[in-house]
């Protein structure tokens, strides 16, 4: 904010200097009418380039470049260019009466623009550049959650200590399957606690890991959970957001699966289709509102995270129909 | 001591079942894997202990405990996570262990229980009022108060509103201890202090816990007949 008042000023001040000193070596004008057209000058170019400022702002579309606003952008600055010319010949004119004529006002005009335009460029510019950094580092912060929250989820509450429980279990009933467990839970609690700031893994990755937590959600529901997994051999190279399909599949256990009484289906789907990939996470279960102690953050964080990675061309929906809830995912395919 | 097992997962019933295996005094009467098969097995076997999980599908143990009207159980929670969710009983806290349950604190649990206790039913109440869940003797219960379909219930400093009404809840509560004062109002006649005559004659009670209620004349006349010898 410091920085653009700064650049204001010095920017205009800048301009007048030589505009002063042109004209005083050519010895044209007296000081004090040439001082007073340019503080004139100044305080209209700050007001005048500041309105645009705001005006850019509320035309901005984010995550796009503000170069996209070029037509707007050249009227405005014509428009600018002129205002500021008539007043400047308007002030000439009290201490110096007079007619100008068609090429000096031509000429004047064009000192102008060549200002303006120079503004706009370089405002451009730097707001494009801020605009960048401030989006990387959401994303950054928006991982950075989405791992928080992964952490916390998968290394507190339920999902370790029913595990944990049902291997103690196991230990007496089927030492091999307790073995195997321990092997899987061990799996999942590694992915989890990689530190990895890249902002996409390739679906099959993430999908093994999903693979030891569905194998473990079983050994805790049993024949409550029957879970099916179709994954298209070009959809399971692509890449996605981390902990995408964890978060959708771990909502359908958590919501789905897990308030169901009796048997439930989770079922997982991925292909690839124009240029899109789609993932799909269906359950058994209803769409009912948010239990109080859901904060419902990991779909937010994950559609928050789509956002920022694919700047609109990603969708992430929640159906219902009849007795299943169907989570999709379409990504564009990058590449 | 008859003891019914309640979660919804079969493995985390196996481990309760082996671990209670060191304690022969505790006899297993039945499990349950979810709030309504739980509601149903304490209808028929109407045990002394209650090991209850709290995230279950359908009803969960909370929601189990509301439904039981009063005739609850000793209960003893089980749970992996939800510490935090049962530090919210205030009064009359029950025991809880987390899974993977170590044998030292079952053993201590167990012995904390109130053997000497008949299984009595109605004795005590499951009270919920938002994030804070009660489970209180009815004895200490000193004031029942409608507010709509909502009852408004007086124990120690607290005043919890029970999403029952007035009416469903006298229906549970034992006749002879408490009484109903007038539309609004359900007493507990051993909290009862003083008696005044009003000056349109009917009766002012007087609670040891402070409130004053007045009868209608219906129940003035009631209650005089139920305390002249």
């Amino acid at each position: 904010m410091n920085r653009y008042w700064n650049c204001q000023l010095a920017g205009w001040l800048a301009y007048s200097a030589v505009g002063i000193t042109i004209n005083l070596l050519n010895g044209r004008e007296t000081l004090g009418p040439l001082l007073a057209g340019h503080a004139v000058l100044i305080a209209a170019g700050i007001v005048l380039t500041h309105q645009l400022r705001r005006a850019i702002h509320r035309r901005r579309v984010p995550g796009q470049s503000l170069g996209a606003l070029w037509p707007f952008l050249t009227a405005q600055a014509v428009a600018i260019s002129l205002l500021l010319t008539a007043l400047v010949i308007a002030v000439n004119r009290l201490f110096a009466p007079g007619s100008w004529s068609l090429v000096a006002a031509a000429g004047l005009w064009w000192g102008m623009l060549l200002a303006v335009g120079v503004w706009v460029v370089l405002y451009v510019r730097f707001a494009d550049q801020r605009s960048n950094q401030h989006r990387e580092a959401q994303l950054q912060l928006a991982l950075r959650e989405a791992q928080l929250r992964a952490l916390e989820s998968q290394l507190n509450p339920h999902f370790l200590f029913n595990s944990l429980n049902s291997i103690r279990a196991l230990v007496d009933l089927d030492p091999a399957r307790a073995q195997d467990m321990l092997t899987r839970l061990s799996n999942v609690l590694r992915h989890r606690l990689r530190h990895d700031d890249a902002h996409t893994v390739p679906l099959q990755t993430e999908l093994a890991t999903v693979t030891d937590y569905l194998a473990l959600e079983t050994v805790r529901f049993a024949d409550r959970l029957r879970s099916a997994v179709t994954v298209d051999p070009a959809a399971a190279a692509c890449p996605i957001p981390p902990l995408l399909l964890q978060t959708l599949v771990e909502n359908a256990i958590k919501h789905g699966i897990g308030q169901t009484r009796g048997p439930g289906d989770l079922v997982i789907q991925a292909h690839v289709e124009d240029a899109v990939l789609h993932v799909a996470v269906e359950n058994t279960g209803t769409l009912r509102p948010a239990p109080a102690d859901s904060t419902r953050v990991g779909l937010q964080n994950l559609r928050e995270r789509l956002h920022l990675l694919y700047e609109g061309r990603a969708q992430l929906q929640l159906h219902e129909h009849g007795d299943r809830v169907r989570a999709t995912v379409a990504l564009p395919v990058l590449g | 001591m008859k003891a019914i097992l309640v979660d919804d997962e079969p493995l985390a019933r196996y481990e309760l079942r082996r671990l209670l295996r060191a304690h022969p005094e505790v006899e297993i009467a039945g499990e349950a894997e979810d709030g309504e098969q739980a509601l149903r097995l304490l209808a028929g076997t109407s045990p002394d202990l209650l090991f209850l999980d709290i995230q279950m599908p359908g009803l969960n143990g909370f929601d189990l405990l509301e439904r039981l009207d009063g005739a609850i159980p000793q209960v003893i929670f089980t749970t992996a996570y939800e510490e935090h969710a049962l530090r919210a009983f205030e009064v009359n806290a029950l025991d809880y262990l987390l899974k993977p349950i170590a044998p030292e604190r079952l053993a201590a649990a167990l012995s904390r229980l109130d053997t000497r206790r008949p299984s009595a039913p109605l004795s005590q109440l499951f009270v919920r009022d938002g994030d804070r869940c009660w489970i209180v003797p009815l004895s200490g219960i000193y004031l029942l108060e409608s507010e709509g379909n909502y009852t408004r219930l007086y124990f120690g400093k607290e005043r919890p509103l029970l999403r029952r009404s007035l009416n469903a809840l006298e229906r549970r509560l034992a006749p002879q201890a408490f009484f109903r004062a007038n539309r609004r109002q359900l007493l507990n006649l051993q909290w009862i202090d003083q008696t005044q005559l009003t000056p349109n004659g009917n009766l002012a009670v007087t609670l040891k816990a402070g409130p004053r209620v007045e009868l209608s004349r219906r129940q003035s006349e009631l209650l005089r007949a139920k305390l002249s010898p």
